[in-house]
């Protein structure tokens, strides 16, 4: 575990936060979908694990945690602020398949963004040409690092549940349709669980590959506890926390 | 004074800290944290992943739910089985040179006289009973609710392994006289305790509950009270196990009476933490080695 300094922890929307940190030691050795452990610097044992995080981004040495508040891991991360020291433990799982075809779709759902920023910036720049992003919210303030995702030579599709930016409606629809026009060949997509059950229907339906980023409450992250199982199509389970969290949408149940 | 090597029945350890069943996988991920000189110095023992005789899958998900200071899992005993597990998993480990100590679970007491006859043959030395689990012809009712059944079953798997044999105990039910039986049998030391059976709801919508097992700082007084209570009534050493997170509650618990010390949920946040937990100890122990001896007295 690496004691690191908190560079920023910036708020973006109400619930959505983008930390960033110093990384050193074997942080330096994380890839694109592989995700880091935070622990906090106390000793009330409250929350007691450190909680999972995908790497947002990873340029000169900053290490960036796209994230929202969703429990008390999350909330009290989100009341730290700059200067404060933070153990980072990582990386841990498996990155993103090394071999992907392209035209490459990446479907993200809310803060399931977070990974194709870093996955986005290993990519040469001819690849980066050959991605659509579809990228969905509830509501456009939740539409974030908008700037950041659009210097990339990519092809960015939005959608919010309200309308309030893009394409009213379910990002999922957008992505149907350009599935129906074959503009894809793959899919890598990471959001909340419904999204995550259409993507994989969408991928049946078009006979077309796609890799989901899955997510559990997980305690190790190690392999030790056996804890954070998905039902595996063979039989038996997957461990998101080794041999995933990116497994083929075809191999597993949920 | 608390120092190495910690002796219980006729075997002496490096360091009294081992490792909990179930709290480092399989061990196959354990080099990624720990180099093999570091588990050598601070780790006593590796208790193995609970084994059965036929894999196991475990349970579906969800396993595992935080509480305030503590953690309800329900892994189910997933397992690959004891062959399996001494032809994939055990060559690696075994050259560590850390004693190993099986744990073994089984749905009938057949089947844990059976694990320790291979393990007696392969000339294995240590074996920890998890009694916690259901005995299945006896209605699914756990081993550990009944002391007579504990009798037999130690007695039983005592005439076919003549190593290091200890019982873990489930912290509920009959938890003293359970104690003594198992003593009775033949038995070499006690592990203190199991985890605490609990119940958490994850969500209202879908209604989601876990039924599983406690464990972390949250069972530690618990836990240490039963150290303390049974060191007053069984002679054979205690191995305590619940919530121990830094090297003061591992010598709270050697004050309380134990002998050695198991790390399980603290591998879980840190894989490096028994490293940690030893030199707390060690300084601790320098420091409080006048209190230490007049305890064991």
């Amino acid at each position: 575990m690496e004691k690191v300094k908190i560079l920023k922890n910036q708020r973006l929307s109400e619930r959505i936060y983008l930390l960033e940190i110093a990384a050193k030691g074997r942080l330096l050795e994380v890839n694109p979908g592989q995700f880091v452990k935070i622990k906090f610097p106390d000793f009330r044992y409250d929350p007691l694990f450190p909680r999972p995080f995908t790497v947002h981004s990873f340029q000169n040495q900053v290490l960036k945690i796209l994230y929202q508040v969703v429990g008390k891991g999350t909330l009290a991360l989100s009341k730290l602020s700059e200067g404060e020291e933070i153990f980072v433990f990582g990386p841990l799982g498996k990155p993103y398949p090394e071999k992907i075809d392209f035209p490459l779709g990446l479907c993200a759902g809310g803060v399931g963004i977070a990974g194709f920023g870093f996955f986005l910036e290993r990519l040469p720049e001819n690849l980066q040409k050959r991605i659509f992003l579809y990228y969905g919210a509830r509501t456009s303030s939740e539409l974030v690092r908008l700037d950041y995702f659009s210097k990339f030579p990519i092809e960015l599709k939005l959608a919010t549940e309200d309308g309030s930016a893009g394409k009213k409606g379910y990002i999922t629809e957008l992505l149907e349709e350009d599935l129906k026009e074959e503009k894809i060949k793959i899919l890598l997509a990471c959001g909340p669980m419904p999204m995550l059950k259409v993507v994989k229907e969408l991928s049946e339906k078009y006979g077309i590959k796609a890799y989901l980023s899955l997510e559990t409450f997980m305690a190790c992250g190690t392999g030790f506890c056996k804890g954070c199982v998905i039902k595996a199509r063979k039989g038996g389970y997957f461990h998101l926390c080794e041999e995933g969290p990116t497994l083929l949408a075809s191999e597993v149940i949920f | 004074m608390p120092e190495s090597p910690c002796v219980i029945g006729n075997y002496s350890f490096r360091t009294p800290f081992f490792l909990a069943s179930g709290t480092w996988g399989l061990g196959d991920t354990l080099l990624n944290y720990l180099t093999p000189e570091e588990i050598k110095a601070s780790i006593g023992a590796l208790i193995t992943k609970g084994l059965s005789l036929e894999p196991m899958p475990g349970n579906p998900p969800p396993r595992l739910f935080e509480t305030p200071c503590g953690l309800i899992n329900s892994i189910g005993l997933e397992n690959p089985g004891l062959k399996a597990f001494l032809e994939k998993y055990y060559p690696e480990l075994k050259v560590l040179e850390v004693p190993i100590i099986f744990n073994l679970h089984g749905k009938a007491l057949e089947e844990f006289y059976e694990m320790a006859e291979i393990l007696s043959e392969i000339g294995e030395e240590a074996i920890e009973l998890n009694i916690s689990c259901p005995n299945v012809k006896e209605g699914g009712i756990a081993f550990s609710q009944n002391p007579q059944v504990v009798f037999e079953l130690v007695k039983g798997v005592r005439a076919v392994f003549k190593g290091l044999l200890i019982v873990k105990l489930s912290p509920i039910g009959p938890v003293l006289e359970v104690a003594k039986k198992a003593e009775e049998a033949g038995a070499d030391a006690l592990t203190v305790a199991n985890t605490y059976p609990a119940l958490g709801v994850i969500s209202y919508e879908p209604l989601q509950i876990i039924r599983g097992g406690l464990s972390g700082p949250a069972i530690k007084p618990l836990t240490l009270r039963l150290v303390f209570e049974l060191s007053q009534r069984v002679k054979i050493p205690l191995i305590a196990s619940g919530g121990i997170m830094s090297g003061k509650d591992a010598l709270d618990y050697l004050i309380c009476g134990a002998k050695a010390f198991q790390i399980g949920t603290a591998n879980l946040i840190d894989p490096r933490a028994p490293i940690k937990i030893k030199q707390e100890f060690e300084e601790l122990s320098q420091k409080y080695g006048r209190l230490l001896d007049k305890s064991s007295s």
